[in-house]
């Protein structure tokens, strides 16, 4: 697979039993549906990744959409709320997190009360987008 | 056990008999139908069909399917625990040699035999399948393949789809010459011919359409016979039928759930090229509600129905202890049917005590991780386990001089 943004191959990051493809240029994850799920610790949905329709043909505003690096569709912009835009693939294979994307999106979750607080995999993830989000 | 085997090749050899007559008789009519006197030039080119794809899938249909299927080998070093699985298994089985072990990379959880013979035999398996699975179910579903192997389906089958397959191309060919118009002009050539060529024609005409029918149901119902044969073989390997029973639940709902979920039907397809759909554990694609026993027996599937595999196994793992003529017996309760394919000999074979099934047990993703980091090392992956516990897995692609920082705690590689 590679990095929807840099094209440039994605490694994988095993933590606590759980995969994660990421782009070690970019910074940004990777997350296969239900991962988000897996990662977050959560027993229903978070975020809903299913059919939404084909996107825009690969154009759009601010130039050429990304692809999913599973399918090579071109992904859909999903505005979850104010502030984070993330890209979903159009047959739900999965979303895509820019750098810092995920840290925004783990706050909001918390500051909703809607994260499982204190497992190990919720505490790598707070020291993942720690490393990877806001700080750099 | 051997009485089995021996008495299923003499079952096995009598329909390959029955397949060649079939072939022979396609092959003449095919030619006296083209040309007449045609006849045994026909015959000649069908077995000559027939003895080219065979040595075709003798020396290369095992890596044809397994490069078709992107599978990759791993070994002890590699993926220890699922190679041991796999070898715990042909000890039980009494294999000669353990099969070589493929992995392949497809979230289709599924797994399928491969060979020609015990002692040149692969199983292969997908990774959706290891992730599905806790390590009794993938012991059974292993047994299973390995009763293929042991039963020598692998090479029967194969054999049966070649001559299937040469049959309906035979046929074809024909089909499609008639239907451009070669027909036409054999019939005015033929014009002040008797009575009799016209019923030859007719009956060549027939035979030809419906021998390939024929074939492909015969095909299709062996192989089924096969599954419940490789069931049962599983069933005593591991003298657990609950766990492969549990199994097979697991890959039925997996795949109705994929299947009925709409723009997914491509994921839900098979790993496997069409050809070798006898070989999979279960039928892939199958539609949602399949599973239910109201519906048809199938006479165009390879698998028998999941929901009387299950219920059969279920009703040995009920039992102390059980037997092949077992299995038999609740074959004939829950189809209905006799279980003609078991040879009676066998039925009277010693009993093996039920083992306890821990339905409870978690799926062995550990051992799927193993097997998928084996596979990313052969593909040249490097591994790199960070102090902090994380694992960072960086692709071929990768150059190696790029700084990579573990994602997690922000130590810098090597």
């Amino acid at each position: 697979m590679r990095c929807p943004a840099c094209k440039l191959a994605l490694a994988t990051l095993e933590v606590e039993g759980v995969e994660l493809d990421f782009c070690v240029e970019g910074h940004g994850y990777w997350l296969d549906e239900g991962e988000l799920e897996v990662l977050l610790g959560a027993e229903e949905t978070v975020l809903e990744v299913g059919e939404l329709g084909g996107g825009n043909g690969g154009k759009g505003p601010g130039g050429r959409r990304p692809r999913c690096p599973r399918c090579k569709r071109s992904m859909t912009p999903v505005v979850l709320f104010e502030g984070l835009e993330l890209d979903l693939c159009p047959v739900g294979d999965g979303i895509w997190f820019d750098e810092g994307e995920l840290a925004v999106l783990m706050t909001e979750l918390v500051r909703a009360g809607r994260v499982v607080a204190d497992t190990p995999l919720a505490r790598s993830l707070d020291s993942l987008t720690r490393h990877f989000g806001g700080t750099s | 056990m051997f009485e089995l085997i021996h008495r299923n090749r003499r079952r096995s050899a009598l329909l390959v008999v029955a397949m060649t007559l079939l072939l022979v008789a396609v092959g003449f009519f095919a030619g006296e139908l083209l040309g007449s006197g045609g006849g045994p030039l026909g015959i000649v080119f069908a077995l000559a069909l027939m003895g080219g794809l065979f040595a075709l899938s003798w020396f290369a249909g095992d890596k044809v399917l397994l490069a078709a299927s992107k599978a990759r080998p791993v070994d002890g070093e590699s993926a220890p625990q699922l190679v041991n699985v796999v070898e715990e298994m042909s000890i039980a089985a009494g294999l000669s040699k353990p099969p070589a072990v493929y992995v392949i990379e497809s979230n289709v959880p599924n797994a399928f035999a491969t060979g020609r013979d015990p002692e040149h035999a692969t199983v292969a398996i997908t990774d959706r399948l290891l992730a599905l699975l806790s390590r009794e179910e993938l012991q059974a579903v292993i047994a299973h393949e390995i009763g293929h192997i042991k039963h020598r389906d692998i090479l029967y089958m194969t054999l049966l789809s070649v001559m299937a397959g040469s049959i309906a191309l035979l046929s074809d060919v024909l089909m499609r010459w008639f239907w451009w118009g070669g027909g036409r002009r054999r019939s005015r050539t033929s014009s002040d011919s008797g009575q009799g060529e016209l019923v030859l024609l007719l009956v060549g005409f027939l035979v030809v359409v419906f021998g390939a029918l024929v074939a492909r149901l015969v095909y299709l119902a062996a192989s089924r016979t096969r599954e419940y044969m490789a069931d049962a073989g599983a069933a005593v390997f591991t003298r657990n039928p609950l766990a492969l029973a549990s199994a097979l639940e697991k890959l039925g709902a997996e795949q109705a759930g994929a299947s009925s979920e709409q723009g997914k039907t491509a994921r839900a397809s098979s790993p496997v090229p069409p050809s070798a759909r006898a070989m999979l554990i279960v039928s892939p694609a199958l539609k949602a509600g399949a599973g239910k026993r109201s519906q048809s027996p199938g006479l165009f599937s390879t698998h028998p129905p999941l929901a009387e595999r299950i219920e059969i196994l279920r009703q040995l793992g009920g039992q102390p202890n059980f037997s092949y003529g077992d299995y038999a017996g609740a074959f004939k309760r829950v189809s209905g049917k006799r279980a003609s394919f078991f040879p009676s000999d066998a039925l009277g074979e010693g009993a093996v005590s039920t083992m306890s099934f821990n339905a409870d047990e978690p799926a062995a993703t550990e051992l799927r991780r193993e097997a998928l980091d084996g596979l990313r090392r052969g593909a040249g992956w490097r591994l790199w386990d960070c102090p902090c516990g994380a694992r960072i897995k960086l692709p071929m692609e990768l150059d190696r001089e790029r700084a990579v920082a573990c994602p997690r705690c922000g130590q810098v590689a090597e």
